[in-house]
């Protein structure tokens, strides 16, 4: 089987599943710009977003047998990627008491001006410190809950909720020439 | 440009265009993927698959008897060279796990590159037991049938190679050292593939006798040499012995932002406040250093086994304060008789008081002592008028300033 038969969504995660490496390829090569910038949105630095790249595509193909066409595909890819950035910071032991870490106090001064455009927006949510980025990442872009976001970071709902005020507290302060 | 009424409009907006953001992936990505998985699936998916029939499960067993053959009478025919089968060996296993080692380097980026070269070949060694368990478990039985002869070369290498790690281990002794690249004081364990006893040197001096395993604490800092003799071998090999310090670079930044970062930046580190964690696998960090006290500021490295944690100090004081008023009443009511500043939390300070005709009527350098609106060193009344007060000081944490009060003395 060709990668270019592959017309639609279905053929492709069926070639996958049977280990076709042409059609892993044609996968990886569909999706991986959004979900890098899953990661890059997580993540400290492009490096570690590198390695949750890698990671997640693993889990990917390891694990693609077990969709089932129930939902969309890119939603379970997204929830793998957005789980694997997860797991690396709980893995690289992100602790969420950061009150003294202070946040970049400078934006760059493209930021101030101009239209508000998909890469200012994830500049701005990676300059939040680590703590904040993640809750805010989960809860604003994600869609979790507070109560979820406790779970899955191991801390409570309530420092759940005090991370996500100050990550928008920061980013008041940065954007504020962006709000009337 | 367009405005936000709220933060939650702004949240909207992120959320829309962040759900639907991409980035191109960095190019290195996909190979350390396939290599990890690809590889294993095309390789073993389409070998169950063929395995799948019966007729080519024959034709394998046919064929691997064939190879077992061949590989006997080579291996046997190898008896008198092991050095070249061992060199051959190493060689067929790193060619095939280039993408491996590319792997490992990059999670030892910060070790030097001597550490780096000389590990690689154990992590492979090891990298490739791993693989090749890994891909035992992994074969699916529910594969394409696009297979045909290309198969059967794939795994003629890899049944080769296996015969031939085993024909040398037969045939030959090599030192098997624990690590190559240890550090200072790391306890490393000298072995040999064979277990033979005999003698253990480090830089021709004798260290053990007659063992077949011993351990060497690695005390001084260098390159050395490790020899086994015994009656049958003679065999020698060497280690590097590394330690580093780095150092914080602390840089002041505005309203008690404090900037450490470690000089040596490939080094990533876990940093401590007063032996609290404040942040995890970074070069540099940002604290608010706002409240009086000693900080102490701990970076210990963890990408490096041989750098040591480094620790540097700050020492945030009382924030001084110094005032003052412009007129007094010497001698009159009993209030305000002495002219005093108001200084705390000072490094130095020292007054002068001048007439108008600019005559020096009152110095201290303890602002406790206030001018009594007499000359110093005469006691004479001064008069009704004004005066000036020159006064040098420096307040904990600023800078030194002098200033002039203009200051009226009322009788």
């Amino acid at each position: 089987m060709k990668s270019s038969e592959h017309t639609n969504e279905k053929s492709l995660v069926e070639a996958c599943n049977k280990g076709d490496s042409k059609a892993l390829k044609m996968l990886y090569d569909t999706y991986s710009s959004t979900m890098y910038a899953i990661c890059l949105r997580y993540m400290n630095n492009t490096d570690e977003a590198k390695d949750a790249l890698q990671e997640g595509f693993i889990k990917v193909y390891k694990n693609i047998s077990k969709f089932k066409f129930s939902g969309s595909f890119e939603g379970w890819l997204k929830r793998i990627f957005v789980n694997t950035s997860i797991e690396q910071i709980r893995k690289r032991k992100l602790h969420y008491d950061v009150s003294d870490v202070a946040a970049d106090p400078t934006l760059t001064s493209h930021i101030e001006t101009g239209k508000m455009d998909a890469d200012k927006l994830l500049e701005l949510v990676q300059k939040l410190p680590n703590g904040y980025r993640t809750v805010f990442n989960m809860y604003v872009v994600d869609g979790f809950s507070h109560k979820e976001i406790g779970k899955k970071l191991n801390i409570t709902e309530s420092t759940s909720k005090t991370q996500l005020f100050k990550a928008r507290k920061q980013l008041q302060v940065w954007l504020k020439n962006w709000f009337i | 440009m367009e405005k936000f009424n709220n933060i939650e409009e702004f949240e909207q907006l992120l959320q829309d265009k962040l759900n639907t953001h991409s980035v191109s992936a960095p190019s290195d990505v996909w190979a350390n993927v396939a290599s990890s998985v690809g590889s294993k699936v095309s390789v073993f998916s389409q070998l169950s698959t063929y395995l799948s029939s019966f007729t080519n499960i024959l034709k394998v067993a046919l064929f691997v008897g064939g190879i077992a053959t061949v590989v006997a009478v080579l291996v046997a025919e190898n008896v008198e060279k092991p050095e070249v089968i061992q060199e051959q060996t190493e060689e067929t296993v790193s060619n095939e796990n280039n993408n491996t080692e590319s792997i490992l380097l990059e999670n030892e980026e910060a070790s030097n590159k001597n550490i780096a070269s000389e590990t690689s070949v154990q992590n492979i060694k090891t990298a490739k037991k791993e693989t090749v368990s890994a891909q035992k478990n992994e074969a699916k039985p529910d594969l394409p049938n696009n297979l045909k002869e290309q198969k059967l070369p794939e795994i003629q290498p890899e049944a080769a190679k296996q015969t031939n790690e085993k024909g040398a281990k037969n045939i030959g002794t090599s030192l098997l050292i624990s690590n190559r690249t240890p550090c200072l004081n790391e306890v490393i364990t000298l072995s040999n593939s064979s277990q033979l006893l005999g003698s253990w040197t480090v830089n021709g001096k004798s260290i053990a006798e007659n063992q077949a395993q011993i351990d060497y604490k690695c005390d001084k800092i260098g390159t050395f040499s490790i020899s086994l003799k015994s009656k049958k071998v003679s065999e020698q090999s060497t280690i590097t012995v590394n330690n580093f310090a780095t150092k914080i670079n602390t840089s002041k930044g505005e309203t008690g932002v404090y900037n450490f970062s470690l000089v040596n930046k490939t080094i990533l580190a876990n940093w401590y406040k007063n032996n609290k964690l404040i942040s995890t696998n970074t070069n540099t960090i940002k604290v608010i250093l706002n409240n009086v006290g000693q900080y102490e500021i701990k970076a210990l490295p963890i990408n490096n086994s041989c750098a040591l944690a480094a620790i540097t100090e700050v020492n945030i004081e009382q924030k001084g304060k110094f005032e003052f008023y412009t007129a007094f009443t010497p001698g009159i009511d009993g209030i305000n008789d002495n002219y005093k500043v108001t200084i705390e939390n000072y490094k130095s300070f020292f007054i002068q008081i001048f007439s108008a005709k600019n005559k020096k009527v009152f110095e201290t350098n303890d602002p406790n002592l206030g001018w009594n609106g007499r000359e110093f060193n005469n006691g004479i009344e001064c008069k009704t008028g004004e005066y000036i007060a020159k006064v040098a000081y420096q307040l904990n944490g600023e800078e030194a300033k002098t200033q002039n009060i203009k200051l009226t003395l009322l009788r």
